[in-house]
């Protein structure tokens, strides 16, 4: 099946600045797909770009094989869920949900019902005759998604959807927006900054940095295999180790950490490496195996170091290890386990990394 | 609550306001209203009774029994009032639309203008308060005028060969009101505009909504207060417009402002120029009344 949208080295320009540097990304039919980044970064101007808000400077974007060059936003089989949601403060919800629909000259009664059936799909029954400023943080959002999805788009592009939202509600929403996505089999494009939001709601993310795609992949590839220190760092928690390339063949690197000779550590790279180079390691923080020291010197692989700070967060726990080098390494320890240590401040520990865990990073 | 200096400041800040309306606003309308209900006199005031508080009580009570609505009374009784009643509003109304057709264009470009460009772009609008009102309406009698710039230019490029008509009649009142009264339609639709939220378009945009849609079903709804707010800025005024018909209208433009006038100081009838001016406003508060019920049954606006 060809894609449904094909982004082909796309460049926006804002006087000097390419705020997206030559792109070029796809998205299946049905797939959901989060473009991750810091503020700033082009998320949002490529959304745009879909969407018809603003023209590319050179590259193209084809939506169902077809080239939108020309192509004007109210023409488009994309529909937008706004950061703000605008939704029209002079419209009762139900209208607001019925203007595109309107716009498509639908009959007044298929109308009637395709609104109701919005209603029910995000849960706003009995909330039609409403006007927006009724509505909570919330109802807002579903009205929007609501709105946005009743032209049955073949793709949503969602600008920051829940960024308006608790935390609480939040979390909630994440996943009845993809069971909406699962139940519509609707394309979704959702832009964030939020990596928590991206990693529980996307089947693909998209890393963006200063316009460019800095790795593309699923939640647990971008995690596990970061493909440069830029994503390992913003993705969740890391420990970044800074090393020299020792050798590297078949895909598998050698380095050795600075500061501590002897430590040779050898993991999968994705991109080759030039002995001498220098490179990171990179180890998620539960990927940090910590144990007591039993008086003997550490073992082969394991770093000397003392227990400078502890955090319980529920499920988890954190210890910070401070190794001889002054380096602070970040340990996550699942509760039993933490509880079965009883570590507190001060103690002296011996830190490794477990199985699998750690990633030489390429840039 | 707080006492002491504290309270008294805070009883100051809340008096004070009621004092300034009391001085400026309730006692001059007390004193026409007390004119309206007197009689006119060969005198000096030239009305009759005057209250002199010198004189005590009795006099005063006196006084306040020779009031009387016979200046209404004579109100309704010549057709003239009436006319001129609603000529003014007639004319007032069609100007207010008129200036409303030519400021929207205007304030619309002014709010969609880049951000830099705007508070420039008021300035300009506001311009015309730097020159005098009196100087800039005589100006229009020497572009109106039937061998004025207008019709010179006319027939220079060959459009016209009469010259138009139009100085001393209605039309040219109306120039000169749309003319004077275009900032104020133009800034409160123009804050009314620029406060819109641009992702309302762009959502109705991509909701299908071709750009002439986008204006009428988005844009034009939300820019409602600034409507009325423009329009009555401009209507209520321009109904009482004395200078304007004055300066550019013709014999026959009949608006109530020169018949106030005309009552003041050929007539002398103080009572009767005081009760036409208390009708006007009668008349007045009635769309004010409107515009208030509006505004409290819809909380409309952009965000």
């Amino acid at each position: 099946m060809p894609p449904l949208v094909e982004i082909q080295e796309v460049t926006r320009r804002f006087g000097a600045l390419a705020a997206v540097d030559n792109v070029s990304l796809e998205i299946a039919e049905g797939e959901f797909l989060a473009l991750l980044g810091p503020s700033g970064c082009g998320k949002t101007t490529l959304m745009r770009l879909i969407a018809g808000f603003g023209a590319a400077d050179s590259g193209r974007i084809l939506i169902g094989g077809r080239d939108m060059a020309d192509v004007p936003p109210y023409e488009r089989p994309v529909n937008m869920m706004f950061q703000s949601h605008a939704l029209f403060p002079h419209m009762s919800v139900e209208s607001n949900i019925a203007f595109g629909l309107a716009r498509a000259g639908m009959s007044k009664g298929d109308m009637g019902r395709r609104v109701a059936e919005m209603l029910r799909l995000v849960q706003m029954e009995g909330f039609g005759a409403r006007r927006p400023h009724q509505l909570s943080g919330g109802q807002s959002q579903r009205v929007a998604l609501a709105r946005a999805l009743a032209r049955r788009p073949r793709l949503l592009l969602l600008d920051e959807p829940l960024a308006a939202l608790d935390r609480k509600l939040r979390e909630e929403t994440q996943f009845e927006l993809k069971a909406v996505q699962r139940e519509l089999g609707t394309a979704f494009m959702l832009v964030t900054h939020d990596q928590g939001e991206a990693m529980a709601m996307a089947g693909r993310i998209a890393v963006m940095r200063a316009g460019a795609i800095a790795q593309t992949g699923s939640p647990r590839e971008i995690y596990e295999s970061p493909a440069s220190r830029f994503v390992a760092e913003f993705v969740g928690g890391i420990n970044l180790f800074e090393a020299v390339v020792v050798s590297f063949a078949g895909g598998i690197a050698s380095a050795r950490l600075d500061g501590a000779s002897d430590f040779v550590f050898t993991a999968r790279c994705s991109s080759p490496l030039a002995a001498g180079q220098k490179t990171a390691l990179a180890v998620r923080p539960e990927s940090i195996v910590i144990t007591r020291t039993g008086g003997a010197p550490p073992a082969p692989g394991a770093l000397r170091g003392e227990v400078v700070d502890t955090a319980f967060l529920g499920g988890i726990f954190h210890a910070r290890v401070k190794l001889a080098s002054g380096f602070v390494v970040l340990s996550a320890l699942s509760g039993p386990a933490a509880a079965e240590l009883g570590l507190t401040r001060g103690d002296s520990v011996d830190a490794s990394i477990g199985p699998g865990g750690g990633r030489i990073l390429a840039s | 609550m707080s006492a002491g200096r504290g309270s008294l400041v805070e009883r100051a800040a809340i008096v004070l306001p009621f004092v300034w309306l009391a001085v400026f606003f309730a006692a001059p309308f007390l004193i026409v209203v007390k004119i309206s209900l007197s009689q006119a006199a060969l005198a000096q005031p030239p009305y009759a009774p005057v209250f002199e508080l010198s004189e005590g009580l009795g006099a005063l009570r006196a006084g306040l029994r020779e009031l009387s609505f016979s200046a209404y009374a004579a109100l309704a009784e010549d057709a003239l009032y009436l006319r001129a009643y609603l000529s003014s509003l007639w004319i007032a109304g069609l100007a207010t639309a008129l200036t409303l057709c030519a400021a929207y264009p205007l304030a619309f470009a002014m709010a969609r203008a880049p951000a830099h460009w705007q508070p420039h772009l008021v300035m300009l609008a506001i311009a015309p308060f730097w020159t005098s009102f009196l100087i800039r309406v005589y100006a229009w009698i020497a572009i109106l005028r039937d061998e004025g710039l207008l019709n010179r230019a006319l027939a220079g490029i060959g459009f016209i060969t009469e010259p138009l008509h139009i100085f001393a009649t209605d039309t040219a009142v109306l120039i000169g009101i749309v003319y004077s009264y275009l900032p104020f339609m133009v800034l409160p639709l123009y804050s009314a505009l620029a406060r819109q939220d641009p992702a309302l378009t762009e959502a109705a945009a991509d909701l299908g909504a071709k750009p002439l849609a986008c204006f009428w079903r988005i844009t034009f709804p939300l820019s409602r207060p600034g409507i009325l707010a423009g329009s009555l800025l401009v209507f209520i005024p321009a109904a009482g417009e004395f200078v304007i018909p004055d300066l550019l209208g013709g014999s026959d433009t009949l608006m109530i402002g020169k018949v106030l006038w005309s009552e003041f100081f050929d007539n002398r009838d103080w009572p009767a120029a005081c009760a036409a001016a208390i009708v006007l406003l009668a008349l007045l508060l009635i769309p004010l009344a409107l515009w208030e019920r509006t505004r409290s049954a819809e909380p409309v606006g952009g965000r």
